[in-house]
């Protein structure tokens, strides 16, 4: 830029570059910051516009929804009503909508797979980290190398120890598969072992048992792991599509992802009342995020750098 | 990470955009999802949109935070201008975060889009969005051969090993550290 036009410091050296840099000029920071707030608008736009449309055909009626005008004429609440029934009492079209009842199977599902997946993978890490057993680490290499399998190699396994099992439409066969995770392991025992070994030291020396060990000392100092994994665990499980629509077979059983093909069955496309059901299934995710945004910023990124 | 939700919703909202432009202008937009022409790059264009705003963002947001600052004041004192800092300083140092994207967003894409196809075109029109993930499922659960559909997982897997073998080898090459 105009920095070149500078002509050649005879001293030469260090100082002729010194003397060749010069502050952009004002005119220059502002056209370049405009250049780039114009493409990130633009950028994020496109990002958000589809979540704008979803809310705003959510309050629609069916009518308007092919309309040119993204606004709704008229704000509805009656799409989300729907969803719970009201005031649809005895209409055949919505005969087997339980959304209510999906919404709490979903929170229920993903939340019991969380507290068991964060509860085995951080005894498992324990075990790997700190405990010395005869080929412990060619079996964490075993374990970890599960990892490279692509889960649709496994869910047809699953699904016939589910069957053989008697698991099928059941939530203990939604959970149990996913209660054990080789990347849970990893990650918190990539925590354990930042752990300085002089704290094992001192506890046993005071005499605390290797539970005590593992419940008092290394579990509330691998906090951050634990809560990284936590919200991975959530996330992925609540909004899980494949596995639970093999699994369940009965409509009361059904997750919220499972449960929102009910708009696209035979009974004919809801669109407005599927975007108002859309619109309410996310929100808990967008409060988790919003809570845990460092969290789960430093999560994403702690897995990157060690993946 | 809301996006799978927002995608069950989306065969809309992509139908919805040029039917905006054909009122006004008397464009005539594809039929999307129900041409068999449409249907793919329309899966495509709605994943790349999910994709864009997942974690892959954050990664790079992770990779600019670590870039060392005494780079972009070297290359100040040198002169450099906007677009020299972002192509020699900027891009090469964040190859790690780039390679790490392209070899995970390759193994999502190989075996992914079973959600989209599932609930937006079913395989169809003609078979011409049935992905990997979307044939094994109708196999196994659908049609219950559950042999077959696991000989179809293997081959997958077979197919995403050797893909990424091939990024790992060729791939690493531009990756400087």
């Amino acid at each position: 830029m105009s920095t070149t036009e500078t002509p050649p410091n005879p001293n030469g050296g260090g100082t002729r570059r010194l003397a060749e840099y010069r502050e952009p000029s004002r005119l220059d920071k502002l056209l370049g910051a405009s250049a780039l707030h114009l493409v990130l608008t633009l950028a994020a736009l496109t990002l958000v516009l589809p979540f704008v449309w979803m809310v705003l055909t959510s309050f629609m009626p069916l009518v308007e929804v092919d309309a040119e005008s993204w606004l709704p004429t008229r704000w509805l609440w009656e799409n989300y009503q729907v969803l719970f029934g009201v005031g649809v009492e005895g209409d055949i079209q919505y005969r087997g909508l339980q959304y209510g009842r999906w919404y709490w199977n979903s929170l229920l599902v993903a939340f019991a797979v969380t507290l068991l997946q964060v509860l085995t993978s951080s005894l498992a890490a324990f075990s790997f980290a700190r405990l010395e057993w005869a080929g412990r680490d060619k079996v964490f290499l075993m374990y970890l190398s599960t990892m490279m399998l692509p889960g649709l190699v496994m869910m047809i396994p699953n699904y016939q120890i589910m069957i053989s099992l008697g698991l099928v439409d059941t939530y203990a066969g939604l959970v149990l598969p996913a209660a054990f995770s080789a990347f849970g392991t990893f990650l918190l025992r990539q925590f354990m072992l930042s752990i300085p070994r002089s704290l094992d030291e001192a506890a046993e020396i005071d005499g605390a048992s290797k539970w005590r060990l593992f419940w008092d000392v290394i579990l509330p100092l691998s906090r951050p792991g634990l809560i990284t994994l936590t919200i991975f665990t959530f996330i992925g499980n609540y909004q899980s599509f494949f596995w639970p629509l093999v699994m369940l077979k009965s409509t009361h059983k059904y997750t919220l992802p499972v449960g929102l093909l009910f708009f696209d069955s035979s009974q004919g496309q809801q669109t407005n009342v599927l975007m108002a059901a859309i619109t309410l299934s996310v929100l808990p995710m967008i409060l988790l995020f919003v809570v845990l945004q460092k969290q789960l910023v430093k999560g994403i990124q702690l897995g990157a750098v060690k993946g | 990470m809301v996006g799978l939700f927002v995608l069950l919703g989306f065969s809309r909202v992509i139908n919805a955009l040029p039917a905006m432009a054909a009122a006004d202008g008397g464009l005539q937009p594809p039929e999307w999802i129900t041409d068999a022409n449409w249907a793919k790059p329309s899966l495509m264009l709605m994943g790349f949109w999910a994709a864009v705003g997942s974690n892959n963002m954050l990664l790079y947001l992770a990779g600019l935070s670590n870039v060392p600052g005494e780079l972009y004041e070297a290359a100040d004192i040198d002169g450099a201008g906007r677009f020299g800092k972002f192509w020699n300083i900027t891009w090469p140092q964040l190859a790690p975060v780039t390679f790490f994207i392209v070899v995970m967003s390759v193994i999502g894409g190989l075996q992914g889009g079973f959600e989209m196809v599932k609930t937006m075109t079913n395989g169809g029109p003609r078979e011409s969005t049935s992905v990997l993930s979307f044939y094994i499922y109708q196999q196994a659960f659908e049609l219950g051969r559950l042999g077959y559909a696991s000989a179809v997982t293997w081959t997958l897997f077979a197919l995403v090993l050797a893909v990424t073998l091939f990024n790992w080898k060729f791939g690493n090459r531009y990756v400087n550290d």
